[in-house]
């Protein structure tokens, strides 16, 4: 046993015996990587704040059955999967996951936020508009994704997990989680693609008219 | 329509550097082809998303924004605890604070020389009192 894993067992340990300040110090190192988890999952902060909250009470509740079979990390990760699919089923049930705060949120960033949203160096004015609606585009295209594989291409991609940490997270074998990823991201190419398509013919559509009226 | 107009007409719609009758457009007829091609090559581009662009992509679109800060989670957590404990944990008031490690050790060093202070110098029978003929 590494002296890494001798410390986790130890803290493990504490959490355990109900050492409120270990479960303090727990809070607050993974509040960030849980809320962050959670709000990608969700796409709305008052949700996520409320179901990230709800993470750690039940890990407090549940502590004695963490085995060590797997991190501690990934056991409150996989926490807080379970939690965002109940949830998700939840809000779509009450036709609440129409994904507001993420569509607001992009249109309230401002042009600062956009720069280095697209790969390389933006610099013009246009540029940047430009990657404000790539990433405006995406945010759309991932709210539209199937929960399934929002959850394990968010893992994947965003989260940088390897596929036996997602499969042990999402309690799928390598094998589908694979395949998801792999539907996942062929699901937001496509949704990506025709979306970037539809404004490129928008765009087009729109400069004739522009011209007419400028009487050009 | 006549012959001549439909001569002048149909090399619009040829890519330019293979006409040559090209030089006889006006300049605005080969701006707005121009802007045809560019068009056609942004399709082209958009269609070409590979994986690793599909990686980029979702790690931009979801990052948080620049000065974003995340809530602060722990008291939130705490008072629940509290609550569906029925005030078995963080009931005291104490522990609820972010390093309560600390705090204890701080607030027992001023009770013992509190207590200290106390019996060497105010309570009659203490050490001052002993030493006095």
């Amino acid at each position: 046993m590494s002296s890494e894993e001798q410390e986790e067992a130890r803290f493990v340990a504490r959490l355990v015996a109900r050492d409120e300040s270990a479960f303090n110090e727990l809070v607050v190192t993974y509040q960030r990587r849980v809320f962050a988890l959670v709000f990608r999952m969700l796409g709305r902060r008052d949700e996520a704040e409320d179901l990230a909250q709800e993470v750690f009470v039940q890990v407090f509740k549940a502590i004695d059955q963490f085995r060590g079979d797997s991190k501690l990390s990934t056991w409150i990760y996989r926490i807080a999967v379970n939690l965002c699919k109940n949830r998700t089923k939840y809000l779509s049930r009450r036709h609440a996951n129409d994904q507001d705060d993420v569509d607001a949120m992009a249109d309230r960033l401002p042009f600062s936020a956009a720069k280095g949203v697209s790969v390389g160096g933006i610099s013009r004015p246009d540029e940047l508009v430009e990657g404000m609606q790539l990433e405006v585009v995406v945010k759309r295209a991932i709210a539209q994704i199937e929960p399934e594989f929002r959850e394990v291409l968010i893992l994947r991609d965003v989260e940088d997990m390897s596929y036996e940490e997602i499969a042990e997270v999402t309690g799928l074998a390598d094998g589908t989680v694979k395949s998801r990823i792999h539907r996942a991201r062929a699901q937001l190419r496509a949704l990506v693609e025709k979306a970037m398509g539809e404004k490129v013919r928008s765009s087009q559509a729109d400069k004739p008219a522009v011209e007419k009226r400028s009487g050009k | 329509m006549s012959d001549e107009k439909r001569e002048h007409k149909e090399p619009a719609r040829v890519p330019h550097d293979r006409d040559p009758e090209l030089d006889e457009l006006d300049e605005e007829a080969r701006a707005l082809l121009e802007k045809e091609e560019e068009s056609a090559l942004e399709e082209e581009g958009a269609s070409a998303l590979d994986e690793v662009d599909v990686r980029e992509l979702l790690r931009s679109a979801l990052a948080p924004p620049k000065g974003a800060v995340a809530p602060e989670l722990l008291q939130g957590v705490q008072r629940r605890i509290r609550t569906r404990s029925r005030g078995k944990f963080y009931g005291d008031g104490w522990s609820t604070a972010k390093s309560p490690r600390s705090t204890y050790l701080v607030t027992s060093l001023l009770m013992l020389l509190l207590i200290g202070f106390v019996f060497f110098v105010l309570v009659p029978w203490g050490g001052g009192a002993l030493t006095t003929p």
